[in-house]
């Protein structure tokens, strides 16, 4: 009794696991898998991840400036400084085989990306409404860390292909400007 | 070769257990690095947002702070325990119940960053785990084999079928794209992909006919049926050479003897 029991709670793992492979259905389930058991076993496929993905900050040191438009950009572009990289999060090509933790943390910027494509797939129009989700908070988490002074910071994902010095960049997302700083 | 259920499910309970060991040892670095703090990669505060805010407020002392070591360190001293209690004869349950509670936890809490080697993780240790919670009952590790023999071949037909529908596979040019990523890829092979383009084609090719063809792992006889596990193991270690992406040859491969068992099972059962 046990036995059929676990295999038939196994063959309807097994059957969903089975359609959680076919895209449509896979949107469908995710959220009723909040623990991960419906694995997904398309690696590299259809579409293979070729892209690395960097993230980017660049920040206004006035935080009286408004800078909501690119014209307010223009005007105020001698307040802004210079585009950088946030070094614990720039993709590393680990040459140790055994050894590579920091995969982990440039695949969750990986993966943010995959959302984010997804979400603007599934919702066209979804313009700055993209500030509500908890991508766009982890992203402005994330550049705002190393804020030692209050400031304005506006954040761009750019993506790469290929090695150095040969490599190609692109922009995939830029971030409106946001108050960072001390206690913010 | 014969292979009973229980002896194919330790092996892949060990394997999933020294994969369990690496990624906790990397996850307690990363926690030691406070990337799992409030100014880290994970912080718990914003990653609770995609939560119910019930199942945020119950289980935050075991996913953030402190109690995430405390989880953590309880994950790695359970996948130390599980082969020792293998090796001794001793049920391993309790070590193997630790291990899937915490999976699922770290999982529930953050899926950004995981890998495919991860989802594996999860079924080779819900396999291993049942037989252990009833002993007395060989039907149950026979039908645990066969679910990780069902999942890994579903795992090569999705992945080839994928395959299939992008042009960068069809056109037999992924590979060379693929080792052109600076995080995953490598350099050296890259060029020789793209200095012999017919050799890149001919890998993609082999790639998606060794996935798509797997079912015939079950059909053809021995010994020709084990040039799949040869092309698996090849294929997997490759990928963690090349790719860096080494769980996957613990967990994939650790999950053969279930794979060689399910082939057994069904000739047998058909039989061929």
């Amino acid at each position: 009794m046990l036995a059929s029991t676990i295999a038939a709670i196994l063959v309807i793992w097994f059957v969903l696991s089975t359609l959680n492979q076919i895209d449509p259905i896979s949107t469908r389930l995710a959220p009723y898998d909040p623990l991960g058991l419906l694995p997904r076993w398309t690696f590299f496929a259809p579409h293979p991840g070729i892209y690395d993905y960097h993230l980017l900050y660049r920040e206004c040191e006035s935080v009286a400036t408004p800078l909501g438009t690119p014209a307010m950009l223009e005007a105020a572009k001698h307040l802004v400084g210079p585009w950088e990289q946030l070094p614990d999060i720039c993709p590393g090509s680990s040459r140790f085989m055994l050894w590579n933790p920091q995969r982990r943390v440039t695949k969750t910027i990986t993966d943010i990306v995959a959302g984010l494509t997804m979400l603007r797939l599934a919702h066209p129009k979804l313009g700055d409404n993209v500030q509500y989700t908890s991508y766009y908070w982890l992203l402005l988490h994330l550049i705002q860390r190393p804020s030692r002074r209050d400031g304005q910071r506006q954040f761009a994902l750019v993506q790469s292909h290929g090695f150095p010095p040969e490599r190609q960049s692109s922009l995939f997302f830029i971030s409106n400007f946001h108050l960072v700083g001390v206690g913010r | 070769m014969t292979i009973t259920a229980s002896l194919a499910l330790q092996f892949t309970a060990i394997c999933a257990a020294l994969g369990v060991i690496m990624t906790t040892v990397e996850s307690i670095w990363h926690w030691q690095r406070g990337n799992f703090g409030e100014t880290g990669v994970w912080p718990w505060y914003i990653l609770r947002a995609d939560h119910s805010p019930f199942a945020s407020a119950v289980l935050t002392p075991v996913v953030d702070g402190a109690g995430l070591l405390g989880l953590l360190l309880a994950r790695l001293s359970a996948a130390i325990l599980t082969p020792i209690c293998y090796w001794s004869g001793l049920n391993a349950g309790l070590p193997l119940l630790i291990l899937i509670l915490s999976q699922l936890l770290l999982m529930w809490r953050c899926r950004l960053g995981n890998e495919g080697g991860d989802q594996m993780t999860t079924v080779m240790l819900i396999a291993a785990f049942l037989p252990q919670a009833a002993p007395n009952q060989p039907a149950v590790a026979t039908v645990a084999v066969l679910f990780v023999g069902a999942q890994i071949s579903l795992s090569y037909v999705a992945s080839g079928g994928a395959k299939l529908f992008g042009p960068l596979w069809r056109r037999g040019e992924a590979l060379a794209e693929i080792m052109s990523h600076f995080q995953y890829g490598n350099y050296w092979f890259m060029s020789l992909l793209r200095r012999y383009p017919v050799l890149c084609r001919l890998m993609c090719l082999s790639v998606i006919a060794f996935q798509l063809s797997f079912p015939l792992f079950f059909l053809l006889p021995a010994p020709y049926a084990y040039a799949y596990v040869a092309g698996g193991v090849a294929f997997h270690l490759g990928i963690a050479y090349f790719m860096r992406l080494y769980l996957f040859v613990l967990t994939f491969l650790g999950t053969y003897p279930c794979l060689i068992f399910a082939r057994e099972a069904f000739r047998n059962y058909f039989g061929l």
